[in-house]
């Protein structure tokens, strides 16, 4: 299988006040198309910043990062966008939904900046409200949702784009078990249906969906674990 | 572009009572300069029209009354005020001049029943109507014979005809003081377009009654006896240069020819329409340059103010920008994004405003009694104003907004 993330020596080092601060130390990972990985580690070890390099959202102090093939930190911002725009899917911890928009509206805002036209995007995001089971809560804002309907709005916003990647911030980290689990079956069957996914976690019971469980501690990779 | 619009009416909607507040600096801008355009307007074309009415290629002399001191010194200088001679001399030394009329007012009095109307009685060449434009409705106007015969007939303005009732027709008659005149005829209806703000007084000739110069004052022993009326003493004359192009060298020429009639003494004064309009054009222009600039300073403030709130709101949705960063918006999508926002606020501040304008320049043309016209340009200049606003006042929030880092605003509580 082909890699479809190729991302070597990553370093990122923040300034805090006058010290400064190693978050990631040379990292390098490896993710095959339709894979389903998880990354696992204590808080503050660097996982959330490396699934931001990999989203694109945050460029490495060093190293290098092939998303397809493609160097990306070597492309403008507006290429970056693209890219996220076209192939990348987010789910935040926290959501991350706009509380005006409606379940329809925020489901299409990946669309409003993708290469997509209109009568597809349509299309699109019936679609995926419909996948995640939220076909009749399509005008409800996400006031009106509960945590585990916010987190099936935040999936059916990254997977309207057909992402070629699904990048996941602890997506159970704010719902109960229960909702959690619903959660973690609805990324297994985009998995099942072809979609990469990298779940970043520190739950080990979550973790355990994915085919893989890498570890990081202290900026560095410590661990990879299949199944 | 539809769904920018959209989302951003949304946005927008969030905070009606902000949205609403932050755009009543530009409302008051855009009211302001509607007005102005409306107020300016309206005076260039009561200034046109008037100079229409009293004639492009008119000149007008008119007698000015002296203090008992002035008039002992005016007749040192033996000048005896605006007179028939100075018509005499005028028409030998002009060249440019096509016609020349004259007029008197005359201190005598309509005896009859109490009436609505108290006519000014003239005595006028029998050219005076057709110099004015005065249109008859029934009858004629004065003609020469009347004069050289001294005929006791009149011409009425329409309110006094009106007035008049049945009296007041041709063939009818009226008593001066202690002489009767024959109706001739009566004057069509004379739209009068002089306003609070006219810069010339025009007469109203529907409150007048013509009498015969040589009847009622062109003579030595008038046939009015009791007033004042016995001497060739005029009020005011009219000279109708040939051309246009001939008026300032015929003005020149009139100034020329009084000056020495009147041994330098300025008891009358010569008006040119064109040269009012002139002058009532540069008042004009002072007046919208203060106005302009006060319309400029409102919606400046108004402009910060909206600048401000865009600030706030930007400050407040840093999280918003973080995701819709996330997602795949470039930093020129957030940049259209809060500009679509802040130019849609300016433009509802621009239609409040253009609405609010309208009824501040009815207000003011009801109360003030100007005259006040909206055009297009003066609806589309402070519309197209308030956008520019917008796009002015809205760019640095939206930089800023464009400009956050996208894992930080994520990050934004």
């Amino acid at each position: 299988m082909s890699s479809l993330i190729e991302a070597s020596g990553i370093t990122r080092d923040y300034h805090k006040g006058s010290t400064l601060i190693h978050v990631l130390k040379g990292l390098n990972i490896s993710v095959d198309r339709g894979e389903f990985i998880a990354i696992m580690g204590p808080s503050g070890s660097g996982k959330s910043t490396l699934m931001h390099i990999l989203g694109c959202l945050q460029s490495p102090t060093s190293g290098r990062y092939l998303l397809d093939g493609m160097d990306v930190f070597s492309a403008p911002d507006r290429v970056r966008s693209s890219i996220r725009a076209n192939h990348i899917g987010f789910v935040f911890q926290t959501f991350n939904l706009i509380p005006q928009l409606n379940v329809y509206e925020n489901v299409e805002l990946p669309l409003l900046y993708s290469d997509i036209g209109n009568s597809t995007a349509e299309e699109r995001v019936l679609h995926a409200v419909d996948q995640v089971g939220l076909k009749k809560r399509i005008n409800h804002k996400p006031g009106e949702l509960s945590g585990g309907e916010m987190q099936r709005v935040a999936i059916a916003r990254a997977i309207a784009i057909n992402p070629s990647l699904v990048l996941a911030d602890e997506p159970t980290g704010n719902l109960d078990s229960a909702t959690g689990l619903e959660i973690m079956k609805l990324f297994k069957r985009l998995h099942d249906d072809g979609a990469t996914i990298v779940l970043i976690t520190h739950d080990s019971e979550v973790a355990s969906h994915a085919q893989r469980r890498i570890y990081i501690k202290d900026g560095l990779l410590t661990e990879e674990k299949g199944i | 572009m539809v769904k920018t619009i959209r989302y951003a009416i949304r946005s927008l909607l969030v905070h009606k009572m902000r949205a609403a507040l932050s755009v009543l600096g530009i409302v008051c801008g855009v009211m302001a300069v509607l007005s102005m355009l409306a107020i300016g307007e309206g005076a260039k074309q009561e200034a046109l029209s008037q100079i229409e009415q009293l004639g492009t290629r008119n000149i007008y002399i008119k007698a000015i009354s002296l203090t008992d001191e002035q008039k002992i010194k005016a007749r040192e200088r033996l000048s005896r005020g605006l007179h028939l001679n100075d018509v005499r001399n005028i028409k030998h030394g002009s060249v440019d001049i096509d016609e020349i009329a004259y007029l008197k007012e005359i201190r005598a009095s309509l005896i009859g029943e109490s009436r609505d109307v108290t006519p000014q009685i003239v005595a006028s060449s029998s050219n005076y109507a057709h110099v004015q434009k005065l249109v008859i409705s029934q009858g004629r106007f004065i003609a020469d014979q009347d004069s050289r015969r001294r005929n006791l007939v009149c011409v009425l303005g329409d309110s006094v005809a009106k007035s008049l009732g049945s009296d007041g027709k041709p063939g009818r008659s009226i008593r001066i003081e202690d002489m009767v005149f024959k109706i001739v005829g009566v004057l069509k209806r004379y739209d009068q377009k002089s306003g609070k703000s006219s810069v010339i007084s025009i007469r109203n000739y529907n409150e007048m009654v013509f009498l015969p110069w040589g009847t009622a004052s062109g003579t030595e022993q008038s046939v009015i006896t009791g007033t004042n009326s016995s001497s060739d003493e005029l009020t005011e004359i009219i000279v109708t240069a040939s051309n246009i192009k001939k008026i300032q060298s015929a003005v020149e020429l009139l100034k020329r020819i009084l000056e020495t009639t009147h041994g330098g003494v300025m008891d009358y004064q010569i008006i040119v329409p064109q040269e009012l309009l002139r002058q009532s054009m540069k008042t004009r222009r002072t007046f919208n340059i203060v106005l302009g600039t006060i319309a400029g300073i409102s919606l400046l403030v108004g402009g910060i103010g909206i600048m401000n709130i865009m600030l706030a709101t930007v400050s407040e949705r840093t999280r918003e920008i973080g995701i819709r960063r996330a997602v795949g918006a470039t930093q020129m999508n957030i940049i259209t994004q809060f500009l679509v926002e802040c130019v849609l606020l300016t433009l509802s501040g621009g239609i409040i405003g253009i609405v609010a304008g309208v009824g501040s320049v009815w207000l003011i043309s009801t109360m003030a009694e100007w005259r006040t016209a909206i055009t297009l340009w003066s609806l589309l200049l402070p519309f197209t104003m308030s956008a520019c606003a917008g796009i002015f006042f809205g760019l640095y929030p939206a930089y800023v907004a464009a400009r956050m880092d996208p894992i930080s605003a994520l990050r934004h509580e």
